[in-house]
């Protein structure tokens, strides 16, 4: 009986640190979430139809709004705007690694930065294969860990990389993807980046970067001129802690998965802080590591919320 | 006060050791029940049947291949590094001489195994001789990662072949080697009674560094390689989670693991038992030896080999000093970028550290019972733990506490579920057999004298082991602990699976390791040499603590047992 008075001690500061934990973050704790901006979420863990094995990179098409998932397990599978599964294909080849973005253009092509292979692969909607380009190596239209694929206005197509070569290559429209130049070059300095993981052009053609090493975000012209960058390191307004992607609202504002911070930020122009969503954690609207956003047509907001293995739609 | 303080220890580490108990059996138990086929959570696409998941496919087997040829690779690699080592270690002198070369040496394993692997991989890519060198030798062709990853293991890995081995030497192999040079040449008693002597030492450390090898995640996806089991486990487990019942699919599905790693400890076990039969029959350097005397080539050896311990500093000092920013600013930068992950990490390392200071005085005895075998029993249980994939360690904790059906559903997410106790709980699962390990190895070069005389002095159970035997095994436990927070700090799978989301942070170690995937970064760079620190402390402590200890254990030399 007198070892009962120390397996009370021991329940009993089980219990206090487990209440603690209730009050603060628990479902109907002090920090709880609200979720009432999810319009619906699609996906969960898994290798089958409709499930991610953490999925890393997301594009929504800017013609009919049909989404776009990547994961861990090589395979890209196509969704509609609600979410419902469609279609999926695999990557050539996935022994050295996966892909970790990918871009959408104006006519349904799929473009995959096919990051360990050093290359990026087109395919149809469908996934069949259109063309292939890149090689291994720092040279022009070569990568060495290509990130993400954005384009411009025009089609002129953007290809961010990383690796110890980190910057923004530009190639010319389909269906020619002719090097035209490099830019961002040079890590910390003004104008250079680390590790660009996300790309998207405004309507006024301005190409937004999430500089993620360097936590901020960074813009240029479509010539590849850099003009100004907000952000520091952080999780208050105004901070980030390694952005991951970036993507432009119809209202010209930006929205920029913190992948650090867990939550979605939501910026002007100009860098200030519009609004925030989401906290750390599994609940439905709370994210865990968000690799990706897009913004669709319909102008609700694809997150990836890549460690919960699944998609939630945002209206926001 | 004491007395109390050790009642709540052992009373907290029996708790644990029951919980676990029941859990491991519960896991076994229900995977022994529903057999190989797995039934679906959710409708999709039909579950594999038995024989599949049996089975070994073309890609299993070169998985498997792959994984053994690494870890053999690992296991070579670390009986070169620790060879001159040992000779250094089993001539040191002195306390503060052998804390330092005993520190110097354990430290490596005390580090995350992706920070090892991140130093080379910098140096690898570095516009200097050394990384020249490095590629001249082919480390960045495709074909050599498999070989590349095998000696970042062995760098990782190396303390522990040392470790024992020196041990086992100045026990039991130079006495022997010394006795048989009275009538043989020396390279005759070398090899017919030296080497012998320490055969069982070397298979105990062999299949030990073949398991952590197998077991390993982290260092061959730095090296692109994707395909080793312990890599492929991870998708597994995201694969199982359309399973009802995923950790038994997941037992089921990686019985190769599971048989292999049972051979290692069960090599590791016979090599461990044959030693101490033969300690037994020296009487630990019964001739008086004195530990073997170094000369210039074996001096300039050692110092290598310690210069790998220290490696991965230099790495990141030279990183650090050379990148374009100022020192201080990359690490506040890192330290802001990851200060949060770094306090849980602390706090559940440290929380760890007191689970296995209570398993550790959950073990301790007074010797009243001769034929108590609890102890022995909790370290086999924490021995089975260790031997389980971690993966599936850390995927058996979720669904044990996912099930604990006699806990409230309100409060199932409080103190189960993405809580900091699952994560404390797992990481001292899979480690604590270092602290009963320790303490049951000291336990058995103490005699029963002091408490017998405390018995005669009226003295009753409870005073006799807080007064007698927690004194006499403090350094042993405080060891112990220390150990086990170390390694819970630079604990990868487990981790990534149980560390909450939302509480104070994430896994530092699981945080820097997917930053360290995307290459150099001055703020990455910055944080592994911070993580260097608790580790170096970790050891040196764990290497002053056992140099001095009272009771003889493995770091112990026989000088001071007699």
């Amino acid at each position: 009986m007198r070892h009962m008075r120390y397996v009370a001690i021991v329940m009993l500061g089980i219990a206090a640190a487990a209440a603690g934990w209730q009050v603060l973050l628990g479902p109907h704790g002090l920090l709880a979430n609200d979720a009432s901006r999810v319009v619906t979420t699609f996906g969960t863990a898994g290798m089958g139809r409709g499930e991610f094995a953490y999925p890393r990179g997301l594009a929504v098409s800017p013609i009919d709004g049909r989404v776009f998932v990547v994961d861990k397990a090589a395979r890209i599978q196509r969704f509609d705007s609600d979410g419902r599964y469609e279609t999926e294909w695999r990557m050539p080849e996935w022994d050295n690694g996966k892909p970790t973005g990918l871009g959408v253009d104006r006519d349904n092509r799929v473009w995959v930065a096919d990051t360990h292979y050093s290359r990026v692969i087109v395919f149809d909607r469908d996934g069949r294969e259109l063309k292939r380009f890149g090689e291994p190596g720092e040279g022009d239209g070569q990568f060495l860990w290509p990130t993400t694929v954005a384009f411009d206005p025009d089609g002129n197509v953007f290809v961010g990389e990383y690796g110890g070569n980190d910057r923004i290559n530009k190639f010319s429209p389909w269906p020619e993807c002719r090097f035209i130049i490099s830019f961002a070059r040079g890590a910390v300095e003004e104008g250079g980046v680390s590790r660009p993981q996300g790309l998207a052009f405004d309507a006024d053609g301005v190409l937004w970067v999430t500089d993620a090493s360097n936590h901020r975000v960074s813009r240029y012209d479509r010539d590849g001129n850099y003009l100004g960058s907000f952000g520091v390191i952080g999780g208050g307004a105004g901070e980030f802690r390694y952005p991951y992607d970036v993507a432009v609202r119809s209202d010209q504002t930006l929205v920029i998965s913190d992948y650090g911070n867990n939550r979605v930020v939501r910026v002007g122009r100009d860098g200030r802080t519009l609004g925030a969503w989401g906290r750390e954690g599994r609940d439905v609207g709370c994210v865990l590591h968000a690799w990706s956003l897009d913004v669709g047509p319909n102008g609700r907001m694809y997150v990836l919320d890549s460690w919960n293995n699944r998609v939630q739609v945002v209206a926001w | 006060m004491l007395i109390h303080v050790v009642r709540l220890g052992r009373t907290a580490g029996w708790m644990l050791i029951l919980f676990l108990t029941c859990a491991i059996a519960f896991v076994l138990l229900r995977a022994a029940v529903t057999g190989p086929a797995p039934t679906l959570a959710r409708p999709g696409l039909p579950p594999p049947a038995a024989w599949e998941v049996l089975s070994l496919s073309a890609r299993d087997v070169r998985i498997i291949g792959k994984t053994l040829a690494i870890a053999g690779g690992a296991v070579v690699g670390s009986f070169l590094l620790a060879a001159p080592a040992v000779l250094a270690l089993a001539a040191a002198r002195g306390r503060l001489g052998r804390t330092l070369l005993y520190g110097l040496t354990a430290w490596p394993l005390l580090t995350p195994p992706s920070v090892i692997a991140y130093a080379w991989t910098l140096l690898a890519t570095q516009q200097s001789w050394a990384g020249h060198v490095l590629t001249a030798l082919g480390w960045h062709r495709t074909g050599a990662a498999p070989v590349v990853s095998a000696w970042l293991q062995a760098a990782w890995l190396w303390p522990i072949p040392a470790l024992i081995l020196s041990s086992a030497v100045r026990a039991w192999g130079l006495p022997a080697y010394r006795m048989a040079l009275l009538d043989a040449r020396p390279s005759v008693a070398l090899s017919r009674a030296g080497l012998p002597a320490v055969r069982g030492a070397g298979l105990a450390a062999a299949g030990i560094v073949f398991l952590l090898s197998i077991q390993d995640a982290a260092i061959p996806p730095i090296m692109l390689i994707q395909d080793t089991w312990s890599s492929d486990m991870l998708m597994e487990v995201t694969r199982a989670a359309r399973f009802a019942d995923s950790t038994s699919f997941l037992l089921w599905r990686s019985w190769p693991m599971i048989g292999l790693a049972a051979l290692a400890a069960g090599a590791a076990w016979l090599g461990w038992g044959r030693g101490w039969s033969r300690s037994g029959a020296t009487a630990a350097d019964e001739t008086g030896a004195s530990g073997p005397r170094m000369r210039g080539w074996s001096i300039a050896a050692a110092a290598l080999a310690f210069g790998v311990s220290v490696f991965p500093v230099i790495v990141f000092v030279g990183e650090v000093s050379s990148a374009d920013r100022p020192a201080r600013e990359l690490f506040g930068t890192g330290l802001t970028a990851h200060a949060r992950d770094f306090a849980a990490s602390l706090i559940v390392a440290a929380l760890a550290g007191l689970c296995g200071a209570a398993l550790a005085l959950a073990v301790i005895d007074t010797g009243a019972r001769p034929r108590n075998r609890r102890p022995r029993a909790a370290l086999a249980l924490f021995l089975l733990l260790a031997v389980m994939p971690p993966v599936i360690l850390g995927r058996a904790m979720i669904d044990v506490f996912d099930r604990a059906w006699f806990v409230p559903q309100r409060w199932h997410w409080s103190i189960y579920v993405d809580s900091p106790l699952a994560w404390t709980v797992g990481v001292a699962a899979r480690f604590g057999f270092l602290p009963i390990g320790l303490v049951l190895a000291a336990r058995r070069w103490l005699g029963d004298e002091t408490a017998e005389q405390a018995r005669v002095d009226r003295a009753t159970e409870d005073e006799i082991l807080a007064h007698v035997r927690a004194r006499q095994l403090v350094r042993p436990i405080v060891a112990g602990a220390l150990l086990t927070a170390c390694m819970a700090l630079a604990e990868l799978q487990v981790s990534s699976l149980l560390a909450p989301p939302g509480w104070i942070g994430g896994s530092l170690a699981v945080a820097l390791d997917q930053q360290i995937h995307f290459g150099r970064n001055a703020q990455v760079v910055a944080m592994s040499l911070l993580l260097t620190l608790p580790a170096m402390l970790g050891a040196m402590a764990v290497a002053w603590l056992m140099s001095g200890a009272a009771a003889g254990a493995a770091f112990k030399s026989p000088r001071s047992v007699r």
